[in-house]
């Protein structure tokens, strides 16, 4: 099977995370930060170590580094520990689900409100002119992603980021499908808030991810317990990051996700793994171009991009993917659980394959790929 | 004999203080503090070897949170 979904999750792991994970789990996976005995102080260790190599990577402070379980949870403790009864939001018109609905709930429930500015591909200006329309002297955030999961579309952050801090308003990044493959410093690139997943871009397994936050905020717990600290209180720890870390942490994927970043940090970090993913992806759309009945949602002319959507004309996505993996591909078909980018962009009828090399594809395999779209679409006489 | 140590709530916080004192020339121990009060239950105790006001200093100047100091009697 060719593996081309490494936007859902990259795949395979590099062998030095499958080690470090392994390690821990056969020699020190006791509790870190529970009991004064070596094994449990040797997990602290490690605990603290993967804490300073995550938030080293970033430029972010290791105290205001919070292990989440995923981007939509260090999504969801940035949205529902910061916003405030009243407060306004601005988000794109390209969220995820982890983004939108939470949203869609705190609005629901009366807690805040939210809109949703357009982005225009391939004009900034424009895109920036439509955030700044949607404020409001209740506006405390922009909050949007950093790439789109469907379609490859960059956003402005930077520029977003200046929009926000000169009207006094706070910046958080989603950037589930930029962590690992573009350059992000908090304090640089003016985030407040960066939430990353660790299975993604940066290597790591499923069930890791962490919300990095600035020091001009301070999110309040969204839940409460054990923290291994100042136990006899009544009340949650007010020091970070216990403060955010009730429960047991996911050692073994902690320590796996922070041996992922010095595997990418090796492989000559976010730029080496950009430039070989777009290259796949831009020879994949010169390829699927020349294919009759197929189409590329290719917004922006994108040549950054590291994933593309197509569809093929009269066969429906989901029969799509599926005939390409009786091919021995593995795409995502579907909606891709964003309503919001797809009804933005007029794909909400039929949803997209989308197609995400990663940086263990080869060319040779990209090419096979193509051959079997195009077999497909003969197939299927679309021609 | 009585030995002085520096509190802190987290481990993140004690951890970072041990590395700063040892990139300091500072030999120190972290550990459970051996002796928590009620009121804070548990928490770290990092035990230092030589001056412990000096170490004190490093901490404060690089802003890492801590509990202030206790005297604990080892018995061993």
């Amino acid at each position: 099977m060719i593996y081309l979904d490494n936007a859902a999750t990259t795949f395979p792991k590099p062998a030095c995370v499958r080690n470090a994970m392994a390690q821990c789990m056969n020699c020190y996976a006791a509790n870190p930060g529970r009991g004064a005995h070596p094994l449990s102080m040797r997990a602290s260790e490690a605990l603290f170590d993967a804490r300073n190599t995550l938030a080293g990577f970033f430029g972010a402070d290791p105290v205001r580094t919070i292990f989440t379980a995923n981007c939509t949870h260090a999504i969801n403790y940035a949205l529902k520990g910061v916003l405030q009864k009243g407060d306004h939001v601005i988000i794109s018109s390209l969220e995820h689900n982890a983004v939108f609905r939470p949203l869609y709930q705190m609005k629901t429930n009366g807690t805040i409100t939210f809109d949703v500015a357009k982005v225009v591909p391939n004009d900034d200006e424009q895109t920036l002119q439509n955030f700044a329309a949607c404020m409001n002297d209740r506006t405390r955030l922009i909050f949007c992603t950093h790439v789109s999961n469907i379609f490859g579309t960059e956003l402005p952050i930077r520029k977003l980021a200046a929009l926000a801090h000169k009207n006094g308003l706070l910046f958080g990044l989603d950037a589930a499908q930029s962590a690992g493959v573009f350059p992000l410093q908090m304090g640089t690139d003016g985030i407040d808030l960066l939430c990353v997943p660790g299975h993604k871009g940066l290597f790591g397994p499923m069930g890791t991810g962490a919300l990095l936050f600035g020091e001009n905020i301070a999110p309040v717990s969204i839940m409460e317990g054990g923290t291994g600290s100042l136990s006899m209180q009544a009340e949650q720890p007010n020091e970070y990051p216990d403060r955010l870390e009730s429960g047991t942490v996911n050692l073994p994927g902690i320590v796996g996700l922070a041996a992922g970043i010095h595997f990418l940090n090796r492989a000559g970090g976010c730029a080496a793994v950009h430039e070989w993913e777009a290259f796949l992806t831009n020879t994949l759309k010169e390829d699927l171009s020349v294919i009759r009945g197929v189409r590329q949602f290719d917004l922006v002319q994108n040549k950054d991009a590291s994933l593309l959507s197509f569809v093929i004309d009269g066969v429906s996505v989901e029969e799509t993917a599926e005939l390409l993996g009786t091919c021995g591909f593995a795409v995502r078909a579907g909606f891709h659980c964003a309503a919001l980018a797809h009804t933005s962009m007029g794909t909400a009828e039929t949803g997209t394959v989308r197609v995400s090399p990663g940086f263990f594809n080869t060319k040779k395999q990209i090419k096979n790929f193509s051959f079997s779209v195009n077999q497909i679409a003969m197939e299927k006489k679309v021609c | 004999m009585n030995t002085e140590y520096i509190k802190f709530s987290t481990q993140t916080a004690g951890e970072q203080a041990r590395r700063l004192l040892q990139r300091n020339g500072i030999a120190c121990t972290l550990r459970r503090n051996p002796n928590p009060n009620h009121k804070e239950g548990c928490s770290y105790a990092l035990f230092v070897r030589g001056n412990i006001k000096q170490a004190l200093r490093l901490i404060e100047s690089a802003n890492i949170s801590h509990l202030g100091t206790e005297s604990y009697r080892d018995g061993r």
